[in-house]
């Protein structure tokens, strides 16, 4: 077991790699009663193609979320959420673009609960029927997001963001390909991304380590694995440029909203990150003289919001807003971005805040497990150096990266109100 | 630790604790509520936390926020049975964790925004942005299509009472408040508002008080006149209402109405009750209308006790209501004869006393018991951990007696049967 510390922030972690390949990764935090673990494999909704047997297969669009949702089915009957409600606990699964993740959070029957988890995500059990049966609640699911504006918009914009890799489809696939989607093609996925050593655990709260690893250790020596597998994925060779400039869709909202999203290449690491977040903080939060003047000019009422996405080697900035000049905002904000000229004062307060965003987030047992989880997938490791990073940031850096980046690569998107019929 | 130290013009509830990093003030106004006061106390937290006399625009007032540390600054309105609740609130890092001075610098911002507000001529100084904000907020309240459904289900329910009124406001009240009227609403908030001061975290008592002795200038005496229960009347008919939005998925919206119950059921019995009906992936609802019968991807059953009602919401399709509905009444009926396992009662005390464990990890949730223990004489933790072990099947199939249908709202979409 190895045993890092969170710098300045008084937390320890402590990992583990099993034999089989798994990774286990435990925070304990003891000052508060709550226990929440996660288990999760490295498999999200981009991947479609990949070798399975040494053959290449593709397989329809939504399956990992698909096989989330079935891997709640047991041979023998055992209901996974009457097993957790009896003990008190909360348990849930979820799928995003890079990876999927089952857990479940209670302060009481640990060493069970880890248990469970571990034996029901490693005892697949998929029939024709409990598969067709799947496929009306998917579809139910499917609805519910397209009723939900914002998230249409995220997947839109995404879209037309990326020209041939798989982030340009919605998580959960389409009504189409998800009532393709067949029990063969979901042991194929489950055999090939569910060996213990694609997948990890992370667990925060109230925990003792040694008890964690033993439970999970003892666990695993009980199964059978097949001999770890090189798993091959499909690499896409996405272009630079967006996919589509600019769109319009029609949705049940009362105020248009608009979104324009840069499609960058840098590489991939923390400071990264956090530079271009600060200075797309600077230029749209309410503090920036940019967004006070739309307001003056009644362009908009509220905030504009800052998002991005990681998941591939691009990173997506997002900012979004509810106008009713749609146009006029969006080519304010182009022009914005054409001057990179952010004063070092607006630059050390926001850099306070990046600092006190990561005491606060230690504060909580869910945001520092998403916090590790984000890490490992993102970076293939965790980073105990996050508060000195933030630290060490520096306006001369800032200054420098932002001039070497290209803001003339994004994609538009407005969202007029449908008119009802 | 719990220490009160209440005066005539205010009540101040200090809860210590040394397990947070961070410090919670919440500052609560209250009185009855009529219709029109939610369209004012949204509108009055829009100018109040624009600027202030100090920070006199938006950005200069944000700035302050985040030199102190990133400071969380909140204001919302929660609609409480014969109540409003306008509540002022943040959440800080404790000093020991920034620097000398940050936990007085914190409560004197929050001060600040209730008590120096930016006012010129008696008229807010962005009143008109407040204004057009608030008019975003209710234009969009379709954009919510589940929180639209279930206000109408509201509508329904509480056609004679407060529980049919929305928590953002109403254009025909919003077109009527001048800038003058919104000022002399805040003076009179401020005078005749019951008010309860909250702080959790490890803090000097009396570096508190001093603080507010010197800058809470409210001197006015107050009494609450009236209790938050919300009595429903019972009718026989179950009265139904339909309407189509260019929308994907049909939502349904089932009303019921309590009547008469105890403390005990109140606190205890009604959850256990709706936990087995459909408030868990283990539920009869869930159970069957969506895993036997894959009618839906989510429904559930919940309450509102201080309006005694409880309700139930399903996602389906616009085809699947009327088999949706008879599912649901026949599995409603099944609580009349306690048809349910054992287990599911343990597991509904089980789930309870653990998120009873979960309220000590969070500063909100310990001051919510708390607020809920003088609002509406709630039981603190131990009493909720000892009682809520006495709930039997018989209470289950006691209360179910005093549990009425009345009404269903459907929102469907305008063509949705692509499957």
């Amino acid at each position: 077991m190895k045993k890092t510390n969170f710098k300045n922030l008084d937390l320890d972690l402590y990992y583990e790699k099993l034999d089989n390949g798994l990774q286990i990764y435990v925070l304990p935090k003891t000052n508060i009663n709550n226990i929440y673990v996660t288990f999760s494999t490295k498999y999200g909704s981009n991947i479609i193609e990949f070798k399975h047997n040494n053959k290449n297969v593709k397989v329809p669009l939504g399956i990992a979320h698909f096989l989330e949702h079935k891997m709640f089915e047991q041979e023998d009957d055992t209901d996974i959420f009457s097993f957790y409600s009896e003990r008190g606990a909360d348990c849930n699964a979820n799928t995003n673009y890079t990876k999927t993740t089952y857990l479940f959070s209670g302060p009481s029957f640990l060493e069970e609960n880890i248990n469970m988890v571990l034996n029901y995500v490693q005892s697949p059990y998929f029939t024709d029927e409990n598969v067709n049966k799947e496929k009306g609640i998917i579809i139910q699911e499917i609805k519910m997001y397209q009723d939900m504006p914002d998230t249409v918009l995220y997947d839109k914009i995404l879209e037309n963001c990326f020209k041939i890799n798989p982030m340009k489809y919605p998580i959960i696939g389409t009504i189409d390909s998800v009532n393709s989607i067949t029990k063969e093609q979901l042991y194929t996925c489950y055999n090939t991304f569910y060996h213990p050593s694609n997948m990890f655990l992370v667990v925060t709260g109230n925990v003792d380590p040694n008890e964690i690893i033993n439970i999970i250790k003892e666990n695993q020596l009980k199964k059978e694995f097949s001999e770890e597998n090189k798993i091959k994925i499909k690499k896409y060779d996405e272009p630079n440029e967006v996919s589509k400039k600019e769109d319009t869709i029609n949705l049940n909202v009362s105020i248009p909203k608009c979104a324009i999203a840069y499609k960058i290449k840098i590489e991939k690491n923390i400071q990264n990150l956090f530079y271009l977040l600060t200075l797309f903080d600077c230029k749209f939060s309410s503090t920036s003289d940019f967004i006070n003047n739309l307001i003056d000019e009644e362009i908009i009422n509220d905030s504009l919001i800052v998002d991005f996405d990681n998941s591939t080697d691009y990173l997506i900035m997002f900012v979004i807003g509810e106008t009713l000049k749609p146009n006029v905002l969006l080519d304010k904000i182009k022009k914005e971005m054409t001057n990179l000229k952010i004063n070092e004062d607006d630059f050390l307060r926001k850099k306070k805040t990046l600092l006190s965003s990561i005491i606060y987030m230690t504060e909580n047992i869910f945001s520092l497990n998403h916090n590790i989880m984000n890490d490992i997938i993102k970076y293939d490791k965790f980073n105990e150096n996050k508060y000195n990073d933030i630290k060490n940031l520096n306006y001369k850096d800032f200054t420098k990266l932002i001039q070497t980046i290209n803001f003339d690569n994004y994609t538009t998107l407005i969202i007029n109100p449908k008119k009802q019929s | 630790m719990y220490n009160n130290y209440s005066n005539k013009a205010y009540n101040v509830h200090i809860i210590h604790t040394d397990k947070f990093k961070t410090i919670t003030i919440k500052i609560n106004f209250k009185k009855l509520l009529t219709k029109e006061d939610v369209t004012y106390r949204n509108l009055l937290g829009k100018v109040l936390l624009n600027s202030t006399k100090l920070y006199p625009t938006k950005k200069d007032l944000d700035k302050q926020t985040e030199e102190l540390y990133g400071i969380g600054l909140g204001y919302s309105n929660n609609l409480s049975g014969n109540y409003i609740i306008s509540s002022f609130n943040c959440n800080f890092l404790n000093e020991k964790y920034t620097e000398e001075n940050m936990n007085k610098k914190s409560l004197e911002f929050l001060l600040e925004i209730i008590f120096n507000p930016n006012i010129e001529n008696d008229n807010f100084k962005y009143f008109d942005l407040a204004k057009r904000l608030v008019k975003d907020e209710i234009d969009s309240l379709k954009d919510n299509i589940k929180k639209y459904a279930l206000q109408r289900l509201f509508e329904m329910l509480g056609c004679d009472n407060t529980l049919k009124y929305n928590s953002v406001g109403y254009l025909d009240d919003l077109e009527k408040i001048t800038n003058n009227n919104l000022y002399d609403y805040y003076k009179k908030m401020l005078k005749s508002d019951l008010i309860d001061i909250f702080i959790i975290g490890d803090i000097n008592d009396q570096e508190i008080i001093d603080m507010l002795n010197n800058k809470f200038n409210i001197n006015t005496v107050k009494k609450p006149s009236k209790t938050h229960f919300l009595n429903q009347k019972i009718t026989k008919k179950v009265k139904k209402q339909t309407e189509t939005l260019p929308i994907e998925q049909t939502n349904l919206n089932i009303g019921f109405k309590l009547k008469d119950l105890t403390d005990f059921e109140r606190q205890y019995v009604l959850y256990a009750y709706c936990f087995i009906l459909g408030g868990s992936p283990n539920s009869k609802l869930f159970k069957t209308v969506r895993e036997k019968h894959s009618l839906c991807y989510s429904i559930n059953a919940t309450f509102k006790a201080i309006y005694n009602i409880l309700y139930i919401t399903v996602g389906t399709n616009k085809s699947d209501v009327k088999k949706c509905i008879s599912l649901i009444k026949k599995e409603f009926n099944k609580m009349a004869k306690g048809d349910f396992d054992n287990n599911e009662l343990e597991a509904a005390k089980i789930t309870y006393i653990n998120s009873l464990k979960d309220i000590e990890d969070y500063q909100g949730s310990i001051l919510k018991m708390y607020e809920s223990n003088i609002y509406f004489n709630y039981d603190l933790i131990e009493d909720r951990c000892e009682k809520i072990k006495n709930v039997t099947k018989e209470n289950i199939i006691n209360l179910h007696k005093k549990i009425y249908m009345d009404s269903i709202f459907v929102l469907e979409g305008e063509n949705n049967e692509k499957n």
